[in-house]
């Protein structure tokens, strides 16, 4: 085989790849710059024999072009899920993961009696160390239960069976068919779904980003470091692929679910701000010290949710410079009452009043009035106008709807 | 707790679904391969497990037996153990208000306390999901988890339901129909049921916090309907084509904003400019239309031509009320 494996130990540099495949669906094998051709083919290869089906080759001009296409909205379960289950082991790490759950069930028993049994039982010599290395991470991992008896620990195999959950609660079923899908680290019900041989056959999920799935493991590392309350360092790779390294503290995660983003937003003590950051840029992420006023920093960004329109806290001036915003539209109020509604649910941080027969006036108060635009632009159609601190945007607004008329123009026909 | 660990991964689920049969054949041993790790795992899998003339394997899990099959060296199937990380993903669910969709108030309570030791994955409230909608389903409320647990109840039995609902427009509707699935959007944060009405086989797609009256008719249906030709119907006759200019770094926000939806696209290095066709479900078009607007002019919608007509309809309305009749 030339020693191609299905199976990888770094998540990361794999997660990059089906991000590309599936993200950017039209890159060609010498657009996957930074990386050896060899590597391109493995990782191809290896991204095709976990996602089979999903995976498509298109003919273009530049050449083979590779992508994972899904309609995530028909789909029973995610299936980037399984670059999770591929991760490689030693032939002793399957042998002892059977046997120790064999030896163990309803068992009590001490290292020195584990080792002699796996000799005896089933004719393999390992040392008491490798056992004792292997008892602990089980230990940690919730699959082996131990404790002391004397100076001597005493291990068995933890009687949380999926079958013992399953069995005593009616429905529990259902919901992790249906979290097993949910984008906070749905790949975890869905083990527990293959623990237990059973498959999502009840639910779909609209607006379903899959790809979030690939940030779990830099996800679950930034929410340990928020529990903690500690200080991160977090390595970025933005759009230009250079790394950066920033030092903050984690404070939430703000997602979109009309855009598909994930941010970790951190307060930079240096720059006494906060700041968002991409999920899917962030490679790495390190903890450090406890952050003491952590409590009262983490306040003093719900106060400013308030004003936060999405996940940008503004600049002092430019494009991104915060202030105030209105907006009037036509909504007829007898037959447009969905567009009405609309503008309700959708208006977060802002308010919505009637000033005329047909006319309403949306009004707010935000940190970055750019960041409103595209939502301001679903509205098309209806704005009567618009007025803001930041000139700079309302004038591009305009500018951009003449653009738009140019573009959409008859005559260019 | 590690989340990408080889003790969830497809080797040993496969290993675990072989050595849980006891005994089987090379033949067997290769279907439950092909059923439940990936697609070139039989190239590796069988030389691990299969014992060679000497009776030797890399993993030692089988044995052969006198009759040439080959049978699991452990004393039993291997039980099925729910980890840490498990638990703590469930006691992190059990604070989500969806979650009293599914369990009794009982349950709920025993669940807790039989995780009452454990610390949950995460906390709810480091998340914050900022453009969701407010108008989201109330999950408190007990009519509607008692309508949500009848129309759950009729999907996993394929039993006929009689439902009373109220339509957008205020009328009121009866069918007879067949939910086949249960959609929930976190945009919207509301759950729909897919319907097969009954017996014109019309395909429908319901609001549960619509839904007045549930009831479980009784009549299971046995045929099995097609869902992939179910949602091609629903499918829209032709995709939307459009071109993303490289400006506002717009080609990236839209693959982003666009990866839920099956799509193929292609990027022309000489402009700098993504071409894609966008395939939707016929009920999202204006939903489709608003986000496709919404990248104003650094993305064109190219086609079809009935939809390129309304967003010529919207634009022009637009500029009139900017730039009046010029």
């Amino acid at each position: 085989m030339g020693g191609f494996s299905e199976l990888i130990k770094n998540f990361d540099k794999t997660r990059d790849y089906i991000r590309d495949f599936f993200i950017y669906g039209f890159k060609v094998r010498n657009e996957f710059t930074g990386k050896s051709s060899r590597t391109y083919d493995d990782e191809k290869r290896r991204a095709e024999s976990w996602l089979g089906d999903f995976f498509r080759y298109d003919s273009t001009r530049r050449g083979k072009q590779v992508s994972i296409t899904v309609d995530s909205g028909h789909i029973n379960e995610n299936p980037l899920y399984s670059a999770y289950y591929s991760k490689s082991f030693t032939d002793n790490d399957i042998k002892l993961h059977f046997m120790l759950m064999d030896i163990l069930d309803g068992k009590l028993m001490n290292v020195r009696e584990i080792t002699e049994t796996l000799n005896s039982t089933y004719g393999q010599l390992f040392d008491e160390q490798t056992v004792r290395n292997k008892l602990k991470e089980y230990v940690s991992e919730g699959i082996i239960l131990s404790e002391k008896k004397g100076r001597t620990d005493i291990f068995t195999l933890s009687p949380d069976t999926a079958e013992s959950f399953f069995s005593r609660y009616e429905g529990l079923e259902d919901a992790v068919k249906f979290f097993s899908e949910s984008p906070e680290f749905g790949i975890v019900g869905n083990s527990i779904l293959k623990t237990a041989g059973l498959t999502n056959d009840i639910f779909l999920n609209k607006h379903n980003y899959i790809v979030h799935t690939l940030e779990d493991t830099v996800l679950l590392d930034l929410l340990k470091i928020m529990e903690e309350k500690r200080f991160a360092v977090i390595t970025n790779f933005g759009i230009g692929g250079k790394a950066t390294e920033t030092e903050g503290v984690p404070l939430k995660i703000y997602s979109s679910s009309r855009t598909g983003r994930r941010y970790a937003v951190m307060y930079l003590p240096k720059y006494k701000r906060f700041n968002s950051f991409r999920l899917d840029y962030i490679k790495s992420v390190r903890s450090l010290g406890v952050y003491g006023e952590y409590d009262d920093i983490a306040r003093k960004l719900c106060r400013c949710e308030e004003k936060c329109f999405g996940v940008s806290f503004g600049e002092r001036s430019g494009e991104s410079a915060g202030g105030s915003f209105r907006m009037v539209l036509r909504i007829n109020e007898e037959t447009e009452g969905f567009v009405l509604e609309r503008l309700e649910r959708e208006k977060r941080c802002g308010s919505v009043r009637k000033i005329d027969r047909d006319l309403f006036e949306y009004t707010v108060l935000v940190f970055d009035i750019n960041e409103m635009m595209s939502w301001v632009k679903t509205f098309i159609g209806r704005i009567v106008s618009v007025e803001s601190t930041n000139k700079r945007i309302t004038d591009k607004l305009y500018r951009d709807i003449a653009r738009m008329k140019r573009i959409y123009s008859r005559k260019e026909e | 707790m590690k989340l990408f660990s080889e003790v969830y991964g497809a080797y040993f689920r496969c290993t675990e679904r072989i050595l849980s049969e006891g005994e089987v054949t090379e033949k067997r041993l290769r279907e439950i391969v092909t059923q439940s790790a990936f697609r070139d795992s039989l190239l590796f899998i069988p030389e691990k497990l299969i014992p060679d003339k000497s009776g030797n394997s890399p993993w030692g899990l089988l044995r052969r037996s006198e009759s040439g099959s080959l049978c699991s060296i452990l004393s039993k199937a291997p039980p099925r153990i729910i980890t840490s990380l498990q638990k703590s993903w469930l006691k992190a669910k059990l604070n989500d208000p969806k979650f009293r969709l599914f369990l009794s108030d009982e349950d709920i309570a025993a669940l807790s306390q039989r995780l009452k030791d454990v610390r949950p994955l995460y906390n709810r409230e480091y998340f914050r999901e900022f453009d969701r909608f407010t108008d989201g389903d109330d999950y408190d409320d007990p009519h509607y988890r008692e309508v949500f647990g009848t129309v759950l109840r009729a999907v996993r039995d394929n039993e006929l339901l009689s439902l009373e609902l109220i339509s957008r427009r205020g009328k009121r509707i009866t069918k007879n129909a067949l939910p086949l699935r249960i959609e929930y959007s976190r945009k919207n944060d509301k759950f729909r049921v897919y319907c097969l009405t009954l017996p014109k086989r019309e395909e429908y797609l319901f609001n549960i916090g619509r839904i007045e009256r549930a009831v479980l008719t009784g009549k299971h249906i046995t045929t099995e309907t097609d869902l992939e030709e179910f949602f091609n119907r629903r499918r829209c006759e032709k995709p939307v084509t459009v071109e993303v200019s490289g400006e506002r770094n717009a080609v990236e926000r839209f693959m982003m904003e666009f990866a839920a939806f099956e799509k193929r696209s292609e990027l022309d290095l000489a402009t700098g400019k993504c071409h894609a066709s966008v395939y939707y479900d016929m009920q999202d078009e204006t939903e489709l239309l608003i986000m496709l607007l919404g990248f104003g002019p650094v993305l064109k919608i190219t086609g079809p031509e009935d939809f390129l007509e309304k967003v010529r309809e919207r634009v022009e309305k637009q500029y009139e009320l900017f730039y009046g009749n010029e």
